[in-house]
């Protein structure tokens, strides 16, 4: 049930040749399987061994089999979930790996500690006669009300730039949602504009907090007429540009400013658009309501929208990478690396940066100013199939067809976590805005929610029938949007299912899961994907399917 | 040992013309070759899995080739999945339709459509966690039965899933304290300079719309419990002036909770209780309050300034009210604009200065607080009329334009004549439409006008005397034409219908200035003028 997949791998194994051959196969015969078992049953299968005199089953069994020995009753011992993935060197380098340390904390002076800070000073005093009764919730509120306090004070940040390093420690320590010290970034961060800057401030001073009592509004972008060629999608982070890589290589852009006027529904009208008239030169001439973007000569099969959406990256089966300026409308660089497919491309949380994952085995790290990549992240014993970038930057995750999901150092280029768990392909990853936690999703619709520090997972999420192909941390990180081919979108409760998790584990030391709070079936249209804007309006974009 | 027989191995090896292949070598080539098609089938799957695809196609496994470098297998491209079709007779046997086509009727055939394009389109698929029942979504059956299949699963966990409790509404303590620090001020101390700066405060900060509320419900409960203290509505005035000005919160919501005490503050009867109080000013705070909420909303709420104009036109002719509550009603229509006096106020001028002159006189009046409230009443109407009458004069294009002024000039000369002599008839003329047109706005407002004290036949003698008597202030001017007016009736008479024609339509929309102006002169005199820009003065008189 669980290894289908795999025997239906070595099902295909007909001569010796074929296991040489086999990736899936010389892991297997290179490694040792862990299986759980009590001191008693180890006793009695010892025994029989001996007693019949079964010396070549005694062989297979040292050599393949690592007894890992429990005292007490015979019980059934959960299935769990890293007792059967392998991984090509073995659960011990895995382990060995996970010890390395990371630090997941935020990056020191963003903009959202800024406005943090802003706040703070104005609410001091009152914070100082306010006991400091700090869950998650109340934080946020609080966190929300200083927001807007800052609001009056909009000048002063300015001034805090200046002043920014001194008053850092002590609201790091004070900052009970980022439990880990803020870190240095890595890489040499892009300028921000003032302007974007301002308006980020203001998307953050006016975003919703979202928890399990008060869902998010979905707002849902349907592809009609695709033909099956749609191949990925992906929204500008305030929802205005929604971009689609299609099968016959081209790539599409749409304005969702200007569909709105067409079509008097205007969905994001709340949502603050960055560059509504700027595309001047768009087709619409020709009748189209998109930009289409020619390149490529293959399928299309990820783009993504720079954090400021003036810039959108595309991956293609030829291989390439391509840089398109939605203002200009035109394509900038093409950045040939890899030998295969790119089959994601992710651009870094602060822009200029972006990385991308490949048939090839490998991720890559490039900077929108070379052409050539920064880092070559190699270890996965298949296709990379998914890459997300962690919400400080130094840090990349990927994940493959080899069912793990690995953690890479940006700067060394190491590989700092193996995360193993799934049972097939890892389709999408996304990291919490507290960098603390990753969320997986793989192509039997499951998702699971990692520990970044620890590399254990915290709780499978089960709901899903099929792929998970899209997921999305809201901003304060309190819920979980992920979408599915099932054609549904859920809601999941993040901050409940971890602390019931917690709580379960010590009980019965098996793994909860995660609570799903709303399931949003939607009409034929699998999710492809999602994304939260900054002031936490959920984004879903699929393209309608016929039912066959 | 393989699915692939040995002699289908053999049957292609023929085909593409080996014929001499051994026998041992079969079963090894065709292990293989299943090796390698479950190989390529599974690079396939990569390929439909990053096409976001969950059926197979042609074009996956031609992908799959281009992996493996290999050519990849032409004509069976579609980008639907391929139908296949059981063979007759046979279990396991499937192929795939190829019809026939006739060449001549392809080539013969008129073009197929071209394919629509790609487009996109956006719908809520949810607002706050609720899924909107709009055609875009899958209909409510559809919806129940997942969150069926979601409750099972949940139940045997024990979590109850699709409970939804009421939102809490929770207050940050920082907001409490603040709020409370806004009240006590508010009722306590609004002379201090502590309070200005709160009500900058109200007026800037973006973090107190949680407060709204809380806001509004202080401000309906303070006004309707302490109406006879002066300085605290004055000071709960300032606050809703104060939030109103807050470009960050969100009141529109709360308006239909504010509107009552706003009106309140304009049209009650007492405002406070000492005669100290200086209730006029509040008054006349309250109505740009109203002005300014009607501006700001009006647009958004469409009855919003009806409501506002009938409650304070009820309050304007309902002659048993008391005179400030006339005051504040007059004042709040005047801040509503020109064409709002226009049309409300001045069709009911001369019914009501006839019900204030009384109070104004000396004589007739003895008591000196309600003589001095007439006046003030009086100097608001006349400010009302002016001002409209003002604003008529600017709006008119031709005043300011040299050639015209000569015939401009006659014109007028010629009109202000007449509607001087006219004014007898004046009475007669102007009730009746002005009525008939209230009497659409309001039932209420014929019954109130009916009831005015006035007898319309007679008063044509009556007025112009008691006016002339009554008012030192008024022009003296005005004496003169009173023992005219009962001459020239027979000429007013004539003219009767062609003015009262003339009229109705200058009621309708554009009031021809010519009429307007006398006869608010008529009734205010020459302080009128001093609403008059001076070179539309110089036309006129």
């Amino acid at each position: 049930m669980m290894h289908s997949r795999d025997l239906q791998k070595l099902e295909g194994v007909l001569s010796p040749s074929h296991l040489e051959e086999m990736e899936f196969a010389r892991s297997l015969r290179q490694s040792k399987v862990s299986v759980k078992i009590c001191q008693y049953s180890y006793d009695l299968l010892i025994q029989y061994l001996h007693k019949t005199q079964s010396i070549t089953m005694l062989g297979i069994v040292n050599e393949r089999i690592n007894f890992q020995v429990s005292p007490g009753q015979p019980s059934s011992i959960s299935d769990d979930a890293d007792v059967f993935t392998l991984v090509g060197s073995g659960h011990d380098a895995a382990d060995l790996v996970n010890q390395k340390e990371i630090h997941w904390g935020l990056l020191e002076d963003s903009l959202e500690e800024r406005l943090e800070k802003a706040g703070d000073r104005i609410t001091d005093s009152d914070k100082a006669d306010g006991e400091v009764k700090d869950g998650d919730l109340e934080e946020n509120k609080k966190r929300s009300a200083d927001g807007g306090k800052g609001g009056s004070t909009q000048k002063k940040l300015k001034k805090d730039k200046v002043v920014a390093t001194t008053g850092k420690a002590s609201r790091s320590e004070s900052s009970t949602t980022s439990g880990a010290p803020r870190v240095k970034p890595e890489l040499t961060l892009p300028i921000i504009p003032t302007e974007v800057e301002h308006s980020i401030l203001e998307d953050l001073r006016n975003r919703v907090q979202l928890s399990s009592m008060t869902l998010p509004s979905i707002s849902f972008y349907t592809f009609i007429n695709t033909h099956n060629g749609l191949n990925c999608a992906s929204i500008s982070h305030d929802g205005s540009l929604v971009a689609g890589g299609f099968s016959d290589s081209s790539l599409k852009v749409w304005d969702m400013a200007k569909l709105g006027q067409q079509t008097g529904n205007t969905p994001s009208q709340g949502e603050n658009e960055l560059a509504p008239n700027e595309n001047i030169l768009n087709a619409n001439a020709k009748g189209r309501s998109y930009t289409l973007f020619r390149g490529h000569s293959g399928p299309v099969y990820s783009t993504t929208f720079s954090p400021y959406g003036d810039f959108l990256l595309s991956s293609s089966s030829d291989s390439t990478i391509r840089l398109w300026s939605t203002k200009l409308n035109a394509n900038l660089v093409c950045y040939k690396g890899h030998n295969y497919p790119v089959w994601d491309v992710q651009f870094s949380p602060v822009g200029h940066y972006f990385a991308s994952a490949s048939h090839d085995r490998t991720a890559r790290i490039w900077s929108m100013d070379r052409i050539q990549p920064l880092r070559i992240m190699a270890g996965h014993l298949s296709d990379v199939d998914c890459v997300q970038w962690h919400a400080n930057c130094n840090y990349v995750a990927t994940g493959s067809s080899d069912r793990t999901v690995r953690l890479w150092d940006v700067q060394s280029g190491e590989c700092v976590r193996i995360f193993i768990g799934h049972r097939s392909m890892i389709l999408c990853l996304a990291m919490s805005p507290d960098g603390r936690y990753m969320a997986s999703g793989d192509e039997d619709g499951k998702i699971m929610m990692w520990d970044l520090a620890s590399g254990r997972c915290v709780s499978p999420l089960v709901g899903h029938s099929s792929c998970v192909w899209s997921l999305s941390f809201s901003c304060e990180g309190s819920l979980l949007a992920s979408g599915s081919a099932d054609s549904t979108v859920k809601i999941w409760d993040v901050t409940k299912s971890l602390k019931v998790s917690k709580t379960e584990e010590n009980k019965n030391g098996k793994t909860n899961r995660l609570r799903s709070l709303k399931t949003l079936p939607t009409k034929s249209t699998p999710v492809y994907a999602l994304q939260f804007s900054r002031r936490n309006l959920l984004f879903a974009a699929g393209a309608l399917t016929k039912i066959a | 040992m393989s699915i692939v027989p040995k002699e289908t191995i053999e049957v292609i090896a023929q085909s593409i013309g080996i014929t001499n292949l051994s026998p041992d070598v079969l079963p090894a080539i065709a292990s293989d070759v299943e090796y390698r098609v479950r190989e390529i089938m599974q690079e396939a799957i990569k390929c439909m899995r990053h096409s976001r695809r969950t059926t197979l196609t042609a074009v996956d496994v031609d992908s799959a080739l281009g992996l493996r470098n290999v050519e990849p297998v032409y004509g069976f491209a579609s980008g639907d999945p391929l139908r296949f079709k059981r063979a007759a007779g046979h279990k396991d046997l499937f192929y795939i339709e190829d019809k026939d086509v006739e060449f001549k009727e392809v080539i013969e055939a008129p073009l197929p459509k071209a394919p629509l394009d790609t487009e996109v389109v956006a719908h809520w698929l949810a607002i706050e966690g609720v899924q909107p029942a709009i055609p875009e979504n899958p209909p409510p059956e559809v919806l129940a039965v997942p969150s069926d299949n979601g409750k099972t699963a949940y139940k045997e966990d024990g979590i109850p899933v699709d409970i939804k409790l009421p939102v809490k509404h929770v207050l940050s303590r920082e907001l409490q304290l603040y709020f409370e620090k806004i009240t006590e001020l508010t009722v306590s101390r609004s002379d201090s300079a502590l309070f200005k700066e709160a009500l900058v405060s109200l007026a800037t900060d973006s973090g107190i719309h949680p407060l709204v509320p809380y806001f509004t419900f202080f401000v309906a409960d303070e006004v309707s419990r302490n109406l006879n203290k002066f300085s605290l509505l004055f000071a709960l005035m300032r606050l809703v002036w104060s939030l109103l000005q807050n470009p960050h919160i969100h009141i529109e919501p709360y308006l239909h909770q504010l509107m009552p005490s706003v009106m309140t503050c304009l049209v009650a009867k007492r405002l406070g209780n000492k005669f100290s109080d200086n209730h006029w000013d509040l008054r006349n705070f309250t109505a740009n309050l109203v002005a300014s909420i009607c501006k700001r909303f009006g647009h958004v709420y469409h009855n919003l300034q009806p409501r506002v104009t009938r409650t304070l036109l009820h309050a304007f002719l309902d002659p048993s009210k008391a005179l400030p509550q006339h005051y504040g009603a007059i004042q709040g229509l005047a801040t509503l604009g020109p064409n709002v006096v226009r049309l409300l106020v001045l069709p009911n001028l001369d019914p009501y200065l006839r019900l204030l002159e009384p109070e104004m006189q000396l004589e007739k009046q003895k008591n000196e607080v309600k003589r001095h409230e007439a006046w003030l009443v009086y100097g608001a109407l006349m400010r009302a009329a002016g001002l409209c009458m003002y604003d008529r004069l600017k709006t008119l294009p031709s005043l300011l334009a040299p050639p015209a002024r000569a015939v401009w000039k006659s014109n007028g000369k010629v009109i202000t004549t007449t509607s001087k002599k006219r004014k007898a008839s004046m009475d007669n003329v102007m009730q009746q439409p002005p009525l008939k047109k209230i009497a659409t706005e309001s039932p209420m407002g014929v019954t109130l006008a009916n009831s005015l004290p006035v007898d319309m036949p007679g008063s044509s003698s009556g007025y112009p005397t008691i006016i002339g008597t009554a008012d030192s202030n008024l022009q003296s001017s005005r004496n003169e034409n009173v023992p005219e007016s009962s001459g020239r009736k027979e000429m007013v008479s004539g003219q009767g219908p062609n003015t009262s024609a003339a009229l109705t339509q200058a009621w309708k929309d554009d009031v021809d200035v010519g009429h307007l102006l006398p006869s608010l002169y008529e009734y205010f005199g020459e302080s009128m003028l001093s609403f008059i820009p001076s070179p539309a003065a110089s036309f006129f008189l």
